[in-house]
């Protein structure tokens, strides 16, 4: 593909969700004149950009939402949800031919197909506007100052009617009249007919002129013709107010470098094999160290590889750095995504976001938004109560939800707050029982804070719960197994009455960890050594068989023992000598996880599991080893558990 | 007269009104190609300037008019380079 539709294709994503951005703040802020500019400018912008390519119903889509746009900026019309409705419908549309043209270099001609319907919908709308206003402040006029500047007072649309002529009328010589001129543009209204069909006393003219001269002067030169003119006063003080804003869109201020972030993954996979490689110079210490006078040149050594570690760390931080992207890009398709649960549950919700300008790295960002996404259903859903319900309660009818981001050094808070209705913990406990999750003694004995964890149990949201929205028989437990592989937590709070709160806790980036290379069955794993308390090694009578299971005691205290090939449903290793047992912490409980052999420790980065490995059980990521092997590391807690 | 043939040119000179935009649209559809010289205008009638707009014949020559040398030119020398370009 060449590289100008590349760019294309990235600009305009980017300013449709800029434009699409700015209609929802309008939603809320009808006079917020900076976003409605930023709109403006963008869609502007993207009409501008189709004539590089030949999108002709493209352009012309936007053109018509372009004029849309223009009349609410001009004070014709006032933004109302119908005319956001079908200025983003075609912004989405837009959006959708942008994909078809990544994909397959060209947009589907059904696609194509519907433009004109959505034309329909602008057009439909203006027209009503029209009759109601039929000298407001045109979009043609504000337009036609923004391109040309200067200090127009009056700009002004002349179309003469087509037997002018007959009638004694000579247009430009009235235009020549008009005092202080700063701009003249002559258009034919319809295409010239061929040359042996055109009509010499037929007027096809249309005039757009900008004058500095007062209203009234301009207006007294075609008092005769007012059908035929539209004079436009233009606000004083224009160019100081709007044109700094319009001369920007929003997605200007986010132009930057642009790279692939394959390529920053890469780089950042270098810097891990560098690490690693540089762990080796510890034992080339030992070794110089070792040989006769060899001291001096250990500590050479050992002091190159300080240097090493300083830079490869700080190259590391450097390398995560450009991976740093706000959370607003995991927030930016929320507004729009609750403005439309919101019209289809007919529950008028307040979105407020606070602290998107944190950031986190990419893979975090990109992986928060589906959690966050079915967290929000859910509260549209299940947490905000009807209207009527509301004001029963004496709430205010808007519905308010939160989602406000705290950075706390390395890492930070998500919290998604709704005003609903909270959750009743005598009816997650109903359900837990009525679906055999817990047994009724269980589920009498659980406090208010454990009863919420229900609903985090793999099978509490069902297929029977399953509704337009939410459902889908995927709950809170795909919302904690997502956070949890970004090594996050999720926890739950909810006031009867009163509203949920959902707190994310996350790491904003990815720590250097330490792993234990485990082998088993032939294969090697990674092990983070944050979850291993110690390794024993056992003797084969040590170990105490319980029923079907093995224990052994360490200091005292009975430990249950799994085997790692039995968790990954690989073959055991036997082995007549010694067990090698990792002892874990499993919420307080230890647990020993015998494996064929822990061969080294290293320093490296684990990575969340991504395309096909993604939704492994019982892997935490990946690494890559100096070698250039990937190294699957484990999450012990879920093996386990 | 003030819409004529020339040696080399349709030349209009004077006061030309919307009664000429006939007889100025018969010389240029029967010389195709050939400029149109309005060194010698007063004043042009709007038909008139409409054909030159439409079909876009070379126009040669500059009118002592403040208003035609400023605002009607440039639009006809756009116009006749989008004609060739196209």
């Amino acid at each position: 593909m060449d590289e100008l539709l590349d760019q294309f294709i990235v600009e305009a994503r980017e300013l449709v969700q800029a434009a699409i951005d700015d209609l929802l703040v309008l939603e809320a802020e009808p006079d917020n004149a900076a976003r409605l500019d930023s709109a403006f400018r963008a869609v502007h912008t993207l009409k501008g950009s189709t004539g590089l390519f030949d999108l002709v119903p493209l352009h012309s889509a936007l053109h018509a939402a372009e004029d849309n746009l223009g009349r609410v900026r001009s004070g014709a019309t006032r933004l109302d949800a119908r005319e956001i409705d079908a200025v983003c419908a075609v912004l989405e549309w837009f959006d959708r031919c942008v994909d078809d043209l990544e994909t397959r270099g060209m947009v589907d001609p059904r696609r194509l197909g519907q433009a004109g319907a959505l034309e329909e919908a602008l057009r439909g709308e203006a027209e009503a506007i029209d009759e109601t206003a039929p000298h407001a402040l045109a979009e043609w006029a504000l337009q036609l100052a923004a391109q040309i500047g200067g200090h127009a007072a009056v700009a002004l649309r002349y179309r003469p009617h087509p037997e002018c002529f007959f009638s004694g009328d000579d247009p430009l010589e009235l235009v020549a009249r008009i005092p202080q001129l700063l701009h003249l543009s002559i258009q034919n209204r319809d295409p010239w007919p061929a040359p042996d069909l055109f009509d010499p006393f037929r007027s096809n003219l249309e005039f757009e002129v900008l004058s500095a001269a007062p209203f009234a002067e301009v207006e007294a030169i075609f008092r005769l013709m007012p059908d035929q003119v539209e004079i436009v006063a233009l606000p004083r003080g224009r160019e100081q107010q709007a044109e700094p804003v319009a001369g920007e869109s929003r997605a200007d201020s986010t132009r930057s470098l642009r790279v692939d972030p394959a390529r920053i993954d890469q780089l950042l996979d270098l810097v891990g094999e560098l690490i690693t490689a540089k762990n080796s110079m510890a034992s080339l210490a030992a070794m110089a160290s070792a040989l006769p006078n060899g001291l001096e040149l250990a500590r050479s050594i050992a002091g190159a590889q300080k240097d090493l570690d300083r830079l490869g760390g700080a190259l590391y931080g450097s390398v995560l750095q450009t991976r740093m992207v706000p959370l607003s890009q995991a927030f930016q398709r929320l507004p729009r995504m609750v403005r439309d649960l919101s019209r289809r549950l007919g529950k008028p919700v307040h979105l407020h976001i606070e602290g998107d300008t944190v950031e986190a790295d990419k893979t975090i960002v990109d992986e928060l938004f589906e959690p966050l996404l079915h967290l929000m259903r859910n509260a549209m859903d299940h947490g905000i109560e009807p209207q009527a319900e509301r004001l029963t309660a004496g709430k205010p009818a808007i519905a308010r939800i939160e989602l406000v981001v705290v950075s706390e050094g390395d890492t930070m808070s998500v919290e998604l707050r709704d005003d609903g209705r909270g959750i009743d913990p005598a009816l997650v406990r109903a359900t837990a029982l009525r679906k055999g999750l817990v047994s009724a003694e269980h589920a009498a004995t659980l406090s208010e804070r454990d009863t919420l964890e229900l609903l985090f149990m793999p099978g509490f949201s069902t297929a029977a719960d399953v509704t337009d929205l939410s459902g889908r028989g995927v709950g809170l437990d795909a919302v904690r197994t997502d956070i949890a592989r970004l090594g996050g937590t999720v926890s739950l709070h909810s006031r009867l009455g009163e509203g949920t709160r959902t707190i994310l806790r996350l790491p904003i980036s990815f720590a250097m960890a330490q792993l234990l290379v485990v082998s088993v069955g032939g294969e090697r794993y990674g092990v983070p050594m944050q979850d291993v308390v110690e390794t024993v090694r056992l003797r084969h009578d040590a170990i105490t068989p319980i029923r079907s299971n093995r224990a052994f005691v360490l200091r005292n205290r009975t430990v249950p023992l799994l085997a790692l090939s039995d968790l990954l449903g690989l073959a055991e290793v036997a082995s007549d000598g010694e067990l090698t047992v990792l002892v874990v912490d499993f919420d307080g409980q230890l647990v020993g996880i015998a494996v064929d052999g822990v061969n080294e420790r290293i320093e490296t980065i684990t990575r969340p599991l991504n395309g096909l490995l993604r939704g492994m059980p019982g892997m935490a990521g990946t690494t890559v080893l100096g070698s250039g092997q990937v190294l699957l590391v484990l999450d012990v807690t879920e093996l386990v558990g | 007269m003030s819409v004529a043939l020339g040696q080399d040119a349709i030349v209009l000179s004077g006061n030309c009104g919307a009664e000429e935009a006939e007889s100025l649209l018969a010389l240029i559809q029967a010389h195709p190609g050939m400029a149109v010289d309005i060194a010698g205008v007063e004043w042009v009638h709007t038909a008139l300037w409409q054909i030159l707009i439409a079909l876009g014949p070379p126009v040669r020559g500059v009118p002592l008019h403040g208003f035609i040398h400023d605002w009607i030119l440039p639009l006809l020398a756009h116009d006749t380079s989008d004609r060739r370009a196209s």
